[in-house]
């Protein structure tokens, strides 16, 4: 077996910096405990959107892979160690969850209060705490067992891609609802659970061109890379902004609401500056064929667009917990990054790249 | 395309066609061009053909042709026949985003076929180089390359392919 080769840019960074990847989130869980200790349910808010960003990366990566064992192809050759890294460390993100699934109460209003689902029979027959548990952890479970499967067959396996893949549509429309938009249940929108995962695809390519993972000798020269970036920068705005519009045309009270909430400062900003590096910069910067072949050019892209979907989830989740939550969401986001990063980015990425070496 | 004389070297493999039209480039020559059965990667720069204007033609296409649509929608909203509608602004641009943004994709779409077809010259039913006997098979395992300088002939031609081992040397045209 040959040596790992050598790795560009920021991957080789990760992996010789996973032990203090790792401290550092720990550090930052610690003090989003401390917070959690003076005031939970911001500290939770934050929890959850941090949860929700690297999650979001593996769950991106988990239907890059279903996709590609659907359909084939060489283009997965290239992203395969780093995506396949994220897929089989999306058990971990149960252990993350688990403090959120405790507190469910301190975040979501309608757990202790279930006159605050919209009507008495969502609170009975959906929105309720015994449910939300078994959907959580279904969803989770589901996802590591097929994630893991996905990763072992490397190959095209039709079957399993599409299983996986219907699994995936119908669990993360549950997390999508459940987790993300019964903050506030008075507001709902059938294209969500589309819109996360169309986000979570964006911030899955962003992360292979952030870690320029394609081999040196044909890195960019298929540009399949920014051109799957640009199509899911383009399906993420499109989303988004069709969710938007049917509430603007539709004009209803309850439903406008949650955006008004969200046009007050500080989240104005955020929202302009999501649109601005999530859909924006990828679709201008990769029109030019010289930056769509230049790993560089995409790697600043790709942190680009990392950094607006994290504004955007900041955006989706925090209003409800207030300001704050702005301050909380970035501390969960290094922890719960630090301590996945040291895991997918360190150890277990090593142990993939030398055992599918030759499997690919 | 210009309908003068046209002198084709027939080639074997891509290697070697890659390494004839370096030194056609190199000799200075202008009106060169190939006929191959596939992409070779580095063969344009090989030629020296500049990029090709169809990206920036299409920018210009999905441009206008979004604008337009746009002036259309607000043209009939606002100055036309304008009707409140529950309250809304006549300007109502969230709506009129959308199909301004389908017809982006299509005047894009529309203007690169255009430009294709302008920039190569299709359709067209003959070529002076279809007169070379088993031209026809540039569609399947031979590599031509074309030169038109009317400063070069199958002498010179020969002479600067010296080595390369053309499978043969023709004038058509």
């Amino acid at each position: 077996m040959s040596s790992p080769p050598a790795l560009p840019g920021a991957a080789a960074w990760l992996r010789a910096h996973a032990a203090w990847l790792c401290l550092g989130g720990i550090a930052a869980a610690g003090l989003l405990v401390l917070w959690g200790l003076a005031a939970p349910r911001v500290a939770l808010g934050g929890l959850l959107a941090g949860l929700l960003f690297w999650l979001g990366i593996a769950l991106g990566a988990y239907a890059l892979l279903a996709v590609h064992a659907l359909t084939g192809g060489r283009w997965l050759a290239a992203f395969f160690p780093v995506l396949a890294a994220a897929v089989v460390t999306l058990p971990v993100f149960a252990l993350f969850a688990l403090p959120l699934l405790l507190q469910a109460d301190a975040v979501w209003p309608w757990v202790g209060d279930p006159g605050a689902a919209r009507h008495p029979d969502v609170a009975r027959w959906y929105l309720n705490l015994p449910g939300f548990l078994t959907r959580g952890a279904v969803a989770l479970a589901g996802w590591s067992l097929l994630g893991l499967l996905l990763v072992g067959s490397g190959a095209r396996r039709p079957g399993l891609g599409a299983a996986a893949l219907v699994f995936h549509a119908v669990a993360l429309s549950a997390l999508g609802l459940d987790w993300v938009l019964s903050l506030e249940p008075a507001f709902h929108s059938t294209a969500f659970g589309m819109w996360l995962g169309v986000l979570q695809l964006l911030a899955a390519l962003a992360w292979c061109a952030l870690l320029e993972t394609e081999p040196a000798g044909t890195r960019g020269k298929a540009g399949d890379l920014a051109q799957m970036l640009m199509a899911a920068a383009l399906g993420a705005a499109y989303l988004g902004f069709v969710q938007y519009l049917v509430v603007w045309y539709g004009n209803l009270p309850h439903k406008t609401e949650w955006y008004l909430e969200r046009m007050a400062l500080p989240w104005l900003p955020m929202e302009v500056a999501s649109l601005g590096l999530a859909a924006i910069l990828p679709v201008l910067a990769l029109l030019p064929a010289v930056t769509r072949r230049s790993p560089r050019a995409l790697a600043w892209v790709g942190a680009g667009v990392l950094v607006g979907v994290l504004l955007r989830l900041l955006w989706l989740v925090g209003p409800g917990f207030g300001p704050l939550a702005v301050l909380s969401g970035l501390l969960g986001t290094v922890a719960v990054g630090g301590i996945w990063l040291g895991l997918a980015g360190g150890p277990i990425a090593a142990r993939l790249t030398q055992e599918m070496r030759h499997g690919t | 395309m210009s309908g003068g004389r046209v002198l084709l070297a027939e080639f074997a493999d891509p290697e070697t066609l890659l390494d004839a039209a370096r030194r056609a480039r190199e000799a200075g020559w202008r009106g060169l061009d190939a006929h191959v059965p596939f992409a070779i990667e580095g063969l344009a720069d090989a030629l020296g053909l500049g990029g090709t204007r169809i990206r920036p033609a299409m920018l210009l296409g999905g441009a206008l042709s979004g604008a337009f649509v746009y002036a259309l929608q607000w043209y009939s909203a606002v100055l036309d026949y304008p009707v409140n509608s529950g309250g809304r602004p006549l300007h109502s641009w969230p709506v009129f985003l959308i199909p301004a943004f389908e017809a982006v994709i299509l005047g894009a779409t529309l203007t690169g076929i255009l430009a294709f077809l302008v920039s190569t010259g299709l359709p067209r039913l003959h070529h002076p180089a279809f007169a070379a006997h088993g031209f026809a098979r540039a569609s399947q395992d031979r590599f031509f390359l074309a030169v038109a300088d009317p400063a070069v002939d199958a002498a010179r031609l020969a002479a600067a392919l010296d080595g390369l081992a053309p499978l043969s040397i023709r004038e058509v045209g």
